[in-house]
């Protein structure tokens, strides 16, 4: 699949775009910008505990996505 | 079934190229034809002047502003203390909002001891369409709630006893409205599109913060206010 801007995106980069942005917040600061937990929880003014909570959510909601693009691509 | 395993490694390997997708769907510079508010613009010239301020400049003023707050704290407590002697056997605090130009101070006061015994909660009864609890926390000072819908909105409630306290929170450029639900005096104001309200009475600070719809959140506080009465 092709873009706006006519990147090749793979199914895992479609699925993290259509993360809701509070997931997507968070799972882009951990894991492309490299921060912390406790640091993210300072740029977002958020609680340690919640950061985690959002990163697990998250990870949960991509797995759900891929899932569902995974059925509709068998049928 | 998903054929991929959702962990850190992965989420290392992918996140990156994601996100450099999101950079470059931005539209470009030549491409923005929105015109900035005047307001928007003022504010935007404000910070780039607080940042082109010398390092020595901007520790004057921070700490100018300290000074500032010390001295209207200290005037605040004198005026209490006189207060409580001539209101004698009147249980007294007073709450003290000081707005300044990049923050706002809500400090707390008491002159007694208003309540040794637990937390006694206040729950609101009206809860907007498809929030679901996902967290509560209660011991004997403080209690909150949060609340998420489908969209992963969150609201969140606090209920804290008041002693000496104070928040600071951040209201640079914000304005902040004084609203009546009853008799009730509440503080509202939003910013970064976050809605916070608070109130409190005579033992209890609360709270709601959220993205969420200001009516929404107001019902919410209503039926608190209600549900305290009762």
């Amino acid at each position: 699949m092709k873009n706006e801007s006519n990147f090749i995106i793979n199914d895992v980069e479609e699925a993290i775009l259509k993360l809701p942005i509070n997931y997507s917040a968070v799972l882009r600061l951990k894991y492309s910008q490299g921060y912390t937990n406790e640091e993210i929880s300072k740029i977002l003014k958020i609680s340690e505990g919640n950061v985690c909570q959002r990163i697990s959510r998250g990870k949960k909601k991509l797995a759900e996505i891929l899932a569902k693009e995974g059925e509709k691509s068998y049928e | 079934m998903n054929k991929y395993i959702i962990d850190d490694d992965f989420l290392y390997d992918h996140m990156k190229s994601a996100e450099n997708i999101i950079l470059e769907n931005l539209p470009k510079e030549y491409e923005l034809s929105h015109k900035f508010s005047k307001r928007f613009e003022r504010r935007m010239n404000k910070l780039i002047r607080q940042e082109r301020r010398s390092p020595f400049i901007k520790s004057f003023i921070s700490h100018g502003k300290r000074v500032a707050i010390i001295f209207l704290i200290f005037i605040s407590i004198a005026f209490a203390i006189t207060m409580s002697v001539e209101a004698y056997r009147v249980r007294f605090f007073e709450v003290v909002i000081e707005v300044w130009e990049e923050f706002t101070l809500i400090i707390f006061k008491n002159k007694e001891n208003i309540d040794d015994g637990k937390l006694i909660p206040v729950n609101p009864t009206y809860i907007p369409d498809n929030f679901k609890i996902i967290e509560h926390e209660i011991n004997s000072y403080e209690q909150f709630i949060y609340w998420q819908n489908d969209e992963g909105i969150e609201i969140m409630f606090e209920q804290a006893k008041i002693t000496a306290n104070s928040i600071i929170t951040d209201t640079e450029g914000i304005d902040i409205e004084e609203l009546l639900i009853g008799e009730q005096k509440i503080i509202y104001f939003t910013n970064k599109n976050i809605n916070q309200i608070y109130w409190n009475d005579s033992n209890y600070i609360y709270a709601i913060i959220s993205e969420y719809d200001k009516n929404e959140l107001l019902k919410m506080v209503e039926s608190i206010i209600n549900n305290k009465k009762k």
